[in-house]
């Protein structure tokens, strides 16, 4: 058993977010809301930078620390959780976004270092009128995913994939696939999904 | 009505699913959410001496740091095998014992992930360590639990050494298989709210229920102030089951800091902090004469399991259920060492242990002579060898003709090395795939509106198996409906009880509530239509009307739509709970699932043995210089009762083949023995199969009725797929090069 509970080791120091527990949530509050507001948290006490992005087309300002990831400041402070950890370490491209075109793992990517950056996830690929991408509509045609957990980072890097013309034959989608994994073992629906956005592209 | 079950739907949750709006635990934020990490011991034995959290303390961002000090205290609840709802017995951060490697000692609470992150790599802990040790000493080992009834864990029928002294081949080998981590691609993550004395909790969950009433215990609330969401679940495999000590932490902490916590286990993290897939030795004896007909047959296996739970995963149970002997004994071992507890990882009685025993029939086919298919042919029962009951249906035999078809096995020659392509040595293995059918019990509520919807709630759970799709179908097929007309909502503690999202028996358990509860909305509707003044059923005697895909049918050729007779009632909505209750379900058991436990009464009744079945084929290509080790294709061939739905049952069938590749080539914790530590505790230094390493994968599901499992006659193929896989590849290894490698995974090094 724990002993009897004494008063936590509380950073009283800094900002006393106790006190004030909407603090933080009023800035994560903002997610999803209109353009170019600022969605960062108030960090008074650390040291942060303020930088702009242009998310799935909309500029995004926000303050962010120097340590905070693209994906963190994707998720926790702009609101976009379509975006998945799966590891935090670059091992999974669960995380992977279009950054300037380029699939990335937006967990390597320092938020600071994307500033000024294009960033396209999940929630940027419905046209305006709600109309899915075609790379969306063959992964569920095809059941290229069970989980789904996964399958953002999937979806975004099947169209990087074809963007740069690794999609010419199955051996060299799953060649240049491999980056993303998928516990659930749905490759060869993977393969075939994007097969046949290719061959919708061509034709 | 278009025919809905046993067709191919796609996933009903595919457009959230593939535009990131599908909610899994760690996507929502509560207002003023906090953000948790944990520190973990360094050594695996030992007594905390001292914890230094200043520089954690100091660190900007840090809000709070939690140790076995100043936590709130709440109450341990028993681990899974000891019958409650926890992952393991022991919880750490109560004391300062350390008992494995990975445990953790202290948790940061910050206003960002990252300064969580950093407080936690700033703690600081002294120890006085112990020795420690990962072995697994056959000497060492003890039997579980009681021996000599059908449950039990010893099992002998006639005379194995006599057996074994009339045989004209005979077999004495022993398999390892290794530690392997479920790696889920969602990371454990739980997020915690208190409102008073009000919980929410969302966390992934194969079983809400089962957390809800774990929570409420240990909190000491009534289970109607805890909430626990799970509505999406990025992967399971088995990991996420029990109660954890990272979501027990996460709600202690969140009550002493008085903010919502959220947090993400880090990947390292993942694997002391859960369960996982105990290592194994699997020990053969066998004997048969010159047919290949079994003369004697035994397998004792031995698993590991921690110092603190006896981690109970009976695959010989399974083993003896497969093959027709005289003589049979089975024995089910286990040995301590110094780990986590271990739980349930995909098949976990029956991936280790049929890597041993469909590899032992290879060897014993190729000592005497015969076609490995053949092997398994002349062994075939249409009884359990053991408990001398029928099988409710098996086709197993179907299923090696129909694979063999397929995957073109009567091209095979039978020598050892005789089969090449170029620089390419190539194997062709087959091996058999079963799982047992669980039968559990099971609530589900069904509301179905006049205006032709209905609404499906229950506490079941889709961890991407698809249950959202079936439970739509099946609610589709009976009520006359479109599927996308059915709504399924689940994944909340609080809605009518379903199983535990596991042993493959939501479909089937769950499944089977979800119909019964639409037989139910049929009589409902038909006693209310029966009452009017007028109608095609008007006055006829309500008992005499069926429910017959979605039309009310009396017994003189009158019939109604369910829907339309639906509008015409005064309240134009209706709602029931259906229940499964098969007659081999006994009070205790039903009380053991509807407590949070896993009250099966599968796969053995006092009438009948219930297993699916399936044959697995693979190619193996080594090449002749490099030794590099490639599986061109893959076919397996299954049986498993009704078949609900053809695509995401070909799915699931599909990634358990991939699992098994896995398996076979890839998969290994390793372990650092002496210090009892995990080396390779991420998902890149684990392997997984990669996109590259799954070529062609053919799955064919064959039709196979069984009216005793359940009403709808299925029988569960979430873990069916990865039985046999690693098998079938080690015996066209063999095929290949004549190497007979007894330990997974099989690896370059092992062939040169």
């Amino acid at each position: 058993m724990p002993k009897t509970p004494g008063p936590p080791h509380l950073g009283l120091s800094r900002r006393s977010l106790l006190g004030t527990s909407g603090a933080v949530g009023a800035g994560l509050g903002l997610a999803g809301s209109a353009d170019a507001q600022q969605t960062g948290p108030e960090l008074a006490a650390f040291n942060t930078a303020q930088i702009t992005l242009n998310v799935n087309g909309k500029r995004r300002t926000l303050n962010v620390e120097p340590r905070t990831t693209l994906v963190e400041a994707l998720r926790d402070d702009m609101g976009l959780t379509g975006t998945k950890i799966g590891c935090n370490q670059g091992q999974c491209g669960a995380c992977t976004v279009l950054l300037n075109g380029r699939r990335m793992n937006s967990c390597l990517i320092l938020a600071i270092t994307a500033d000024g950056a294009e960033v396209v996830t999940i929630e940027g690929l419905a046209d305006p009128a709600g109309r899915l991408h075609p790379m969306q509509e063959a992964f569920a045609e095809h059941d290229a995913f069970q989980c789904g957990y996964c399958t953002p980072g999937q979806i975004l890097s099947a169209i990087g994939c074809i963007d740069e013309g690794h999609a010419k034959s199955a051996a060299e989608i799953r060649e240049y696939m491999s980056g993303n994994l998928c516990r659930c073992g749905a490759y060869p629906n993977i393969v075939a999904a994007i097969e046949s956005v290719r061959d919708g592209q061509e034709g | 009505m278009a025919q809905t079950l046993n067709t191919a739907v796609s996933r009903t949750d595919a457009p959230r699913k593939v535009t990131g709006t599908a909610t899994y635990a760690a996507d929502v934020i509560p207002a003023g959410m906090l953000h948790g990490a944990l520190a973990t011991s360094s050594i695996a034995v030992g007594t905390l001496t001292g914890l230094d959290t200043s520089a954690a303390e100091a660190e900007p961002g840090v809000v709070a740091v939690y140790t076995h000090e100043n936590l709130p205290d709440y109450k341990s609840v028993k681990g899974f095998y000891a019958g409650g709802p926890g992952s393991a017995s022991f919880w750490p951060m109560e004391g300062t014992e350390i008992k494995y490697a990975g445990q953790p000692i202290a948790y940061v609470v910050a206003e960002t992930a990252a300064a969580a992150r950093r407080g936690a790599q700033l703690i600081t802990a002294d120890y006085d360590s112990r020795p420690a040790d990962v072995h697994m000493d056959p000497a060492d080992s003890f039997v579980i639990g009681a021996t000599g009834d059908s449950k039990g864990m010893v099992a002998t029928k006639g005379d194995v050494p006599k057996g074994l002294a009339e045989a004209a081949q005979t077999l004495d080998v022993e398999y390892t298989t290794p530690f392997q981590h479920h790696n889920p691609m969602e990371m454990f993550a739980s997020t915690a709210e208190w409102r008073g004395d009000r919980l929410t909790v969302w966390m992934p969950s194969q079983s809400v229920r089962t957390l809800r009433l774990g929570i409420a215990k240990a909190f000491g609330l009534p289970e109607t102030s805890v909430r626990v969401i799970s509505p999406f679940v990025g992967g399971a495999f088995g990991s996420k089951a029990g109660i954890t000590p990272y979501a027990m932490l996460t709600i202690a902490a969140a009550k002493a800091v008085g903010a919502p916590v959220r947090l993400i286990v880090t990947r390292p993290q993942m694997y002391t902090v859960a369960t996982f897939r105990p290592e194994s030795v699997q020990r053969f004896r066998l004997g048969a004469d010159e047919t290949g007909k079994l003369t004697a047959f035994e397998h004792i296996e031995i698993a590991q399991t921690s110092q603190f739970d006896v981690v109970t995963n009976p695959g010989t149970h399974i083993t003896r259920a497969m093959y027709a002997s005289p003589n049979i004994h089975t024995e089910q071992r286990v040995a301590r060492s110094d780990t986590n507890t271990g739980g349930f990882m995909r098949a976990p009685n029956e991936m280790q242990t049929f890597f041993g025993l469909e590899q032992a029939m290879d060897e014993l086919a190729h000592k005497l002579g015969i076609d490995p298919v053949e092997m398994r042919r002349v062994n075939d029962t249409d009884r359990h060898p053991v408990e001398d009951v029928p099988f409710s249906s098996r086709s197993l035999m179907e299923c090696y003709d129909s694979v063999s078809d397929t995957f073109g096995w009567a091209d095979r020659t039978a020598e050892v090395g005789s089969m090449t392509d170029g620089d390419w040595l190539v194997g062709y293995g087959c091996a058999t795939a079963t799982y047992p059918t669980n039968i559990l019990a099971s609530n589900a509520r069904v509301r179905m509106r006049g205006t032709g919807h209905a609404y499906i709630e229950l506490a079941a759970h889709d961890v991407g198996t698809g249950s959202y799709t079936i439970f739509a179908q099946i609610a589709a097929a009976r009520l006359g409906l479109p599927v996308e007309a059915c709504d399924v909502v689940m994944g909340h503690g609080d809605m009518p009880v379903a199983p535990l999202a596991g042993g493959s028996g939501t479909a089937a358990s769950a499944g089977s509530a979800v119909h019964d509860a639409c037989l139910r909305i049929g009589r409902l509707v038909a006693a209310e239509v029966s009452r009017q003044p007028e109608g095609p059923l008007a006055g006829v005697s309500a008992d005499r009307i069926t429910l017959e895909d979605g039309v009310l049918r009396g017994p003189d050729g009158h019939s109604q739509s369910l829907v339309e007779a639906l509008a015409s009632t005064a309240t134009t909505e209706v709602e029931a709970v259906g229940e499964f209750r098969h007659p081999a379900l006994t009070d205790k058991l039903i009380r053991a699932t509807f407590s949070g436990g896993y009250g099966t009464a599968g796969p053995v009744t006092p009438e009948c043995a219930m297993f699916a079945f399936g044959a697995e084929m693979a190619e193996v290509h080594i090449n002749r210089w490099t030794h590099e080790i490639r599986v061109p294709r893959a076919h397996g061939a299954f049986a498993a009762g009704t078949i609900l739905n053809r695509k995401t049952a070909h799915s699931q069938l599909m990634g358990g083949m991939v699992w098994g590749i896995g398996s076979a080539l890839h998969e290994v914790t390793e372990v650092d023995k002496p210090r009892a530590r995990y080396l390779n505790a991420n998902i890149a230094e684990y392997l997984v199969p990669v996109n590259a390493d799954i070529r062609e994968i053919r799955v064919e599901m064959l039709e196979e009725r069984d009216d005793y499992v359940n009403p709808l006659g299925v029988k569960g193929i979430g873990e069916l797929g990865i039985v046999g896989t690693a098998a079938a590849i080690a015996n066209a290894v063999h095929h290949a090069t004549g190497r007979r490698l007894r330990h997974l995974p099989i690896r370059m090094s092992d062939l040169v």
